[in-house]
């Protein structure tokens, strides 16, 4: 194994993958660049190297300092979490070629699946079924124009180079082409160097099926069931879950067959996943492509399998056999990931930056926190990509879970800047989202020049406000009017509070006995943020009651007579 | 002795009446009711104070004026209007829309100086991590100035174009 790996990724990413590695005994490197001094990566590692200018091309994408850190730190190996360089095979070749080891699939396979247009020429050769489309590298526009009459309308623009929703876009009638074409290709030219585009024929009513795989060097790969991320704003993932309410056990086994034959069909290994395109009133589906990389969502799949991907990333790079089988892969209860943005929902989900003074993240049984930053705040800078943190839960259904997440947005806070969570809060309340009727259209069909929360501000807010400006000058130390925190407590001398004494169990106790209620001595009523659930809520993903259910036969989680995993 | 505080939630004002007795016990004055509150510190930024039995819990930010409040699983921001504030200092400069919703860098110009604009129409295109944002236009009216051009960065909130509102225009004249 590894004595020391540098994670070549910044925030909430580059962390999950210290934490893993730290846990298998393995020591960190990580790198930043100058506006993420104070990221929790950069603590969390056990070394820091700084990158200097932040803008992504000197600093996380630039593969010379990054190998040259990686050397010099004695880095046996380098992880590169989501985004920047880890899909970039160029990168890849040069750690080889630096002999550094690369936790990730090939370069061959990263080129391979890289290039759209190349690996659905290749899928389709391996009997693979993908989306109608012009994948023909034509930039004649005339010519692009009559494929696109071919294909018919709408379809859609996408980036040959891209992902992420970047250089893409949806043409509804021919008219429109040509604008269309040119936007998505400044768009495209400006995110990944290159305008080239293809042309696919738009589904409209699809879901946003992906399989996790995971393979070794040896030829050995497994699948780790499915996730649905149809959930999406600006043609990216907001929320994920797993498993999807549209697969029943048949079809998982279809897709999940297709899944490995697709990875295979590029020589994949490590940790990937096979996305597709599921019109759920035909049943079809189709490639769409595979991610050469940890997702971002792989918390999901890791709360219902029990597996951990990021160690096996790091297992299987060092030249471990994957030891797990496929029939070892049982998924279990429901995993939800709601993604918190620095952005606003009401301006067509415009980023935001700035300073965030304080974070308040839910606790409690299966409540995940992948955090980028700290819970004392920081600044999100416009220079990476705006999400703040992962919020996921798991539990033992699907219902179960929404009641989880409910709970857990509601006791979520990130104060300072605009971002998604009030949105979030209120996805949980769709019916549509209740029932599981959730496609890649339910932010433009349910979210449509959504004003955000318009109720009134209740008086509490306001007492709460009042009581602030009364309590804060005596907690700061008054010289420093960047305060933002109530630190020192109540009891400093000048406090007009100091005298009602401790607010402790005595107190309230003390309190509530002056009380004529009928709540009883020694008890104050807590108003609890307690979920408020409306009659109407059903899920029709119990366990029980939902023939589909893929653990319909294990009953719920009592622990099994048989040890299922055998890791 | 008492205070009074007066905060904007962007709809309205509120004022926040909080007495102090001479046994050190505060009261609030909501509308014509006098009612004890009591508070304690639970942590950074956080705290929880007891109204009519109920004990709530509060974190609170600021940053200037505004007042983040996350309070029964819901966010706030409100503004906190110093005493020395009057309601005319509330007119509103713009009708906005016309600024820049986020830091960027402006790719494309869709209108020229002196154009008549239809309300909705594409005026500017902005650009700010690899997205593109167009700014429409919020009411139909004539381009007066445009402020940058294609490859200026710009910082968040800044006036792109002027527009002047047609109606009002047409108002003025008679």
């Amino acid at each position: 194994m590894f004595k020391r790996i540098l994670i070549a990724n910044r925030g909430e990413i580059a962390k999950r993958i210290i934490n893993a590695a730290q846990e298998m005994g393995i020591e960190t490197v990580a790198i930043y660049s100058e506006v993420d001094e104070d990221s929790v990566h950069v603590h969390a590692a056990d070394y820091s190297y700084p990158l200097g200018d932040p803008t992504p091309a000197s600093s996380y994408l630039n593969m010379e300092k990054i190998i040259k850190i990686a050397l010099e730190s004695q880095s046996e190996a380098i992880h590169p979490g989501y985004g920047f360089l880890s899909e970039n095979s160029e990168f890849a070749q040069k750690v080889i070629d630096n002999g550094i080891i690369f936790i990730g699939p090939t370069p061959e396979a990263i080129f391979s699946v890289g290039d759209k247009i190349q690996a659905k020429k290749t899928m389709k050769k391996a009997g693979i079924p993908v989306i109608p489309g012009y994948h023909g590298g034509s930039r004649n526009i005339d010519y692009l124009l009559k494929k696109a009459r071919d294909i018919g309308f709408p379809l859609m623009i996408k980036a040959t180079a891209g992902g992420g929703g970047r250089g893409m876009r949806i043409v509804e009638s021919e008219d429109e082409f040509i604008e269309s074409f040119e936007s998505a290709k400044r768009e495209a030219k400006g995110a990944f160097g290159s305008g080239d585009v293809f042309l696919e024929k738009y589904l409209p009513h699809i879901r946003h099926i992906e399989f996790q795989v995971l393979g070794d060097k040896y030829g050995k790969i497994i699948h780790l069931n499915e996730r649905e991320c149809s959930i999406q704003r600006r043609h990216q993932k907001i929320i994920e879950e797993t498993p999807s309410t549209a697969l029943n056990p048949e079809l998982r086994k279809k897709m999940g067959k297709i899944a490995i034959s697709a990875a295979q069909a590029v020589n994949y290994s490590n940790a990937g996943s096979v996305e597709f395109v599921l019109d759920d009133t035909t049943g079809k589906f189709y490639f769409l492509e595979i991610n050469a990389r940890l997702q971002v969502e792989h918390a999901i799949t890791e709360a219902v399998t029990g597996i951990d991907l990021v160690k096996w990333q790091i297992k299987i790079a060092a030249g471990q056999n994957l030891t797990i089988n496929q029939e070892d892969i049982i998924s279990r209860g429901h995993a939800l990931e709601f993604r918190i943005y620095a952005e606003n929902p009401e301006k067509q989900f415009l980023p935001s930056s700035g300073t965030i003074y304080q974070v308040q993240v839910p606790v409690g049984v299966n409540i995940r926190n992948d955090l980028g930053i700290s819970t004392l705040g920081g600044r999100i800078s416009t220079y990476y990509d705006p999400m703040i943190a992962k919020l996921i839960v798991h539990a033992e259904t699907r219902e179960e879970a929404i009641q989880k997440m409910r709970w857990a947005l509601r006791n979520y806070s990130a104060q300072g800047i605009p971002t998604n969570i009030a949105f979030l809060r209120e996805v949980l309340n769709k019916k549509a989202f209740q029932e599981g009727d959730t496609h890649t259209t339910f932010v433009e069909n349910h979210f449509n020049k959504w004003q955000g929360n318009q109720k009134e501000t209740p008086v509490e807010v306001f007492l709460a406000a009042a009581l602030f400006e009364v309590m804060e000058p005596f907690l700061s130390t008054g010289q420093d009017t960047a305060s933002n925190s109530l630190i020192n407590g109540i009891d400093h001398y000048y406090s007009p509070w100091s005298k009602l004494g401790t607010w402790g169990r005595e107190s309230l106790d003390a309190m509530s006995g002056k009380l004529t209620t009928t709540i009883g001595r020694g008890k104050a009523v807590i108003k609890k943020i307690l979920p408020k659930v409306g009659d109407d809520f059903h899920s029709s993903f119990l366990p029980d009651s939902d023939p589909h259910s893929p653990w319909r036969k294990m009953g719920s989680w009592q622990l099994g007579k048989k040890n299922t995993r055998k890791l | 002795m008492s205070d009074i505080f007066t905060f904007d939630d962007g709809r309205k004002r509120r004022e926040v009446r909080l007495r102090r007795d001479e046994k050190n016990n505060f009261f609030v004055v909501v509308g014509d009711k006098e009612i004890q509150v009591q508070a304690k510190v639970l942590g950074v930024g956080q705290f929880q104070f007891t109204l009519d039995n109920i004990i709530y819990k509060v974190n609170v930010s600021t940053n200037g004026d505004t007042r983040f409040i996350h309070l029964d699983g819901e966010d706030y921001e409100i503004r906190r209007v110093s005493s020395l504030e009057t309601e005319f200092d509330e007119i509103d400069e713009a009708e906005g829309g016309l600024k820049s919703p986020m830091p960027g860098r402006i790719v494309k110009i869709f209108v020229k100086q002196g154009q008549k604009v239809k309300r909705g129409q594409d005026l500017i295109s902005i650009e700010a991590m690899k997205m593109e944002n167009r700014i429409t236009a919020p009411y139909d009216g004539i381009i007066t100035k445009i402020l940058f051009s294609v490859g200026d960065q710009v910082e968040a909130n800044i006036p792109l174009i002027e527009l002047e509102n047609i109606e009002s225009e047409e108002i003025n004249e008679e």
